[in-house]
């Protein structure tokens, strides 16, 4: 289980989290959300070691792992995707996922033994392009290759950071299911970050609301969208009132 | 955590282990060098043996150049260092006593009373390179890229100076001779294969693949937990052996060296070529040393001027520097991925013939 607790972080005068908390247990997918510059990306850089916290507390299954670094991180069992994509461009489809899984292989060899770098490629709908150069791809299917190399790490929590931005509905659904059938497969826990309300809303059990670097809400999504703060940061004052 | 279930595609069976990519492949990168050297050593007059001989020379620099260059997308301008700690290990391991009673007579270390048999002094020769790879690859694999490559061209002005400036050891600025020579064309080519090889199994290596993925996007790699800097360690030491044993066959075949053979002159020819053929893969290492190898040959016969196709031409020294730079700018501005671009030859191959059955 991820447990992230009062996370602070500034750059310069910029306070972009400012007390900043989330939680994700194994098997649970748990969204978060916020306007743009509430400090999503941020805390997932912070979770995952690119960014070292001012205070705070970041726990994976009772280990203390705030300020280690990125490798140490997804060492420990914590995977990610990049909201500005950061694929290995000249490498393929195939050997993007298969230098994760010969990395998890290197590193937990328990672990490495329930992936399988052409399932997983299956999985993704990838199979037909698997031998395709990453960086030739469209976007959307670069973000598909991203969260099945990161699936390829065999971790314990993913984090997603706006894993359907530029998809269409369709593969939007079809984003949804994969990620939920992942979560039953390997019981992972799973953080998505996205704009996607509706999408959020269809797989998350529990939804943390960000504004100004902090949470203002968690819940299930029956009952978070009756929460007056979430209304007022997502359809603005007037409504609210 | 519930066990997974998976299909199993139909691609998988027909995949092979990297290792047999890296050796299948290394061989097939190897065929020209390997047809062009039978053709040399059967055919040729002694003038292009011997200019055989120095082109397999310098594929082995440009090949061991590749394995850190071209997987971790450093440049390194400090490859000549080890290729003249090569050489010059085994000038002062394999030299004769006589010889060395001339040269050396005062080489620390008790130098000046050993002679090792050539092939043991191969092996103490890579093993000292082996530590001083290991302690500068240190220094090297922490830093990040452009600082690093200022790292490796300081490295190569020490050991220059060394050379120069430590004449009890080293014999300083003139030529260090009497080096037994032991090594022709065949076996530098057969080394020359056998670095091939061990350079394409690296790249395709599970190490090999992490490092180029550090290349291609750090940030990336760090999110999968991969060691960048032990990974630019081990290529810098691989490198750096290979390097080391273009020296060693150099010091053998020549018999006769000095420390300029291994300074900018070759570190930018090698470098020359590398860019051109592609620093990528090692198909590129193979054919940049090629082309490059014929190409300055050519040059060299307008450099003396004379007559040429009729026309007689005046002197034109310095025209290899000059070819040399323009190769090196013109790839940087028109094909920064080099002429055989990032396919190795087998793997271009396998697609022309996939493609050939398709249009069938
Ligand atoms: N490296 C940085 N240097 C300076 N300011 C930064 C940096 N990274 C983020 N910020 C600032 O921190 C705040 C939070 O940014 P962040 O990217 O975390 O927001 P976000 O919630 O992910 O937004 P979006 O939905 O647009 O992706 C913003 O005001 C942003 O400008
Ligand atoms: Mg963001």
């Amino acid at each position: 289980m991820l447990s992230v607790a009062g996370i602070t972080k500034s750059f310069g005068g910029v306070h972009a989290l400012a007390g900043a908390d989330l939680e994700c247990s194994a098997g649970e997918i748990v969204g978060l959300i916020g306007p743009n510059g509430a400090g999503k990306s941020t805390l997932v850089n912070v979770v995952t070691g690119f960014l070292k916290p001012d205070a705070g507390t970041v726990s994976l299954n009772g280990r203390e792992i705030a300020g280690f670094d990125p490798q140490r991180i997804s060492d420990a069992g914590i995977a990610r995707t990049f909201q500005n994509l950061r694929v290995f461009r000249e490498l393929s489809v195939r050997q993007n996922v298969e230098v994760a899984f010969l990395r998890c292989r290197q590193l937990r060899p328990e672990k490495a033994m329930k992936v399988d770098v052409d399932a997983l490629l299956e999985e993704f709908g990838l199979t037909a392009l698997a031998e395709t150069p990453a960086g030739s791809l469209p976007y959307g299917t670069q973000r598909w290759m991203e969260i099945a190399r990161a699936m390829a790490t065999a971790p314990d929590i993913l984090m997603l950071d706006e894993p359907a931005a530029g998809l269409n509905n369709e593969e939007t659904e079809r984003l949804g299911r994969t990620i939920t059938s992942v979560r039953d497969r390997t019981s992972a826990g799973i953080v998505v970050i996205d704009h996607d309300l509706r999408f959020i809303n269809s797989i998350c059990a529990r939804i943390f609301v960000m504004d100004q670097g902090k949470q203002i809400a968690v819940g299930d999504p029956a009952a978070l969208w009756k929460n007056p703060k979430v209304v007022e940061v997502y359809v603005g004052p007037d409504a609210a009132a | 955590m519930s066990e997974a279930v998976f299909r199993t595609s139909p691609t998988r069976a027909r995949r092979r282990p990297w290792w047999l990519v890296g050796i299948s492949g290394g061989l097939v990168t190897a065929i020209p060098v390997v047809l062009i050297g039978i053709a040399v050593i059967l055919i040729a007059p002694t003038y292009y043996q011997n200019l055989a001989a120095t082109a397999a020379i310098n594929l082995v620099i440009v090949v061991g150049l590749q394995v850190f260059m071209g997987n971790s997308g450093i440049a390194h301008l400090g490859h000549s260092a080890f290729a003249g700690l090569g050489a010059y290990g085994m000038a002062i391991l394999a030299t004769p006593l006589m010889m060395k009673r001339l040269s050396i007579p005062n080489a620390p270390f008790g130098l000046a009373q050993v002679e090792l048999h050539p092939a043991i002094a191969v092996i103490v020769t890579l093993a000292v390179v082996a530590v001083v790879a290991v302690i500068s690859g240190r220094v090297i694999a922490r830093l990040s890229g452009i600082a690093a490559t200022i790292v490796s061209l300081a490295f190569l002005i020490v050991v220059h100076s060394m050379f120069l400036h430590w004449p009890a050891l080293f014999k300083g600025n003139q030529g260090f001779f009497g080096i037994p020579q032991v090594v022709g064309l065949p076996a530098i080519l057969a080394c020359g294969v056998a670095v091939i090889v061990i350079a394409r199994l690296f790249r395709e290596s599970p190490n090999g693949l992490q490092l180029r993925a550090t290349a291609q996007n750090p940030q990336a790699a760090d999110a999968l937990a991969i060691d960048a800097r032990a990974l630019r360690r081990q290529s810098w030491v691989l490198s750096a052996l290979i390097c080391a044993s273009a020296g060693i066959l150099y010091a053998l075949f020549a018999g006769t060296i000095s420390p300029r053979i291994f300074y900018f002159q070759q570190v930018f020819m090698t470098l020359a070529m590398l860019i051109l053929g592609g620093m990528g893969t090692v198909t590129g290492a193979v054919f940049g040393t090629l082309i490059l190898s014929i190409g300055l040959e050519a040059i060299r016969i307008f450099e003396s001027g004379g007559v040429v196709a009729g026309l007689t031409l005046p002197p034109m020294l310095g025209l290899s520097g000059v070819a040399l730079g323009a190769v090196i700018v013109l790839c940087m501005a028109l094909r920064p991925q080099g002429i055989c671009g990032p396919k190795e030859l087998d793997e271009m191959l396998s697609g022309a013939l996939r493609r050939l059955r398709g249009t069938k």
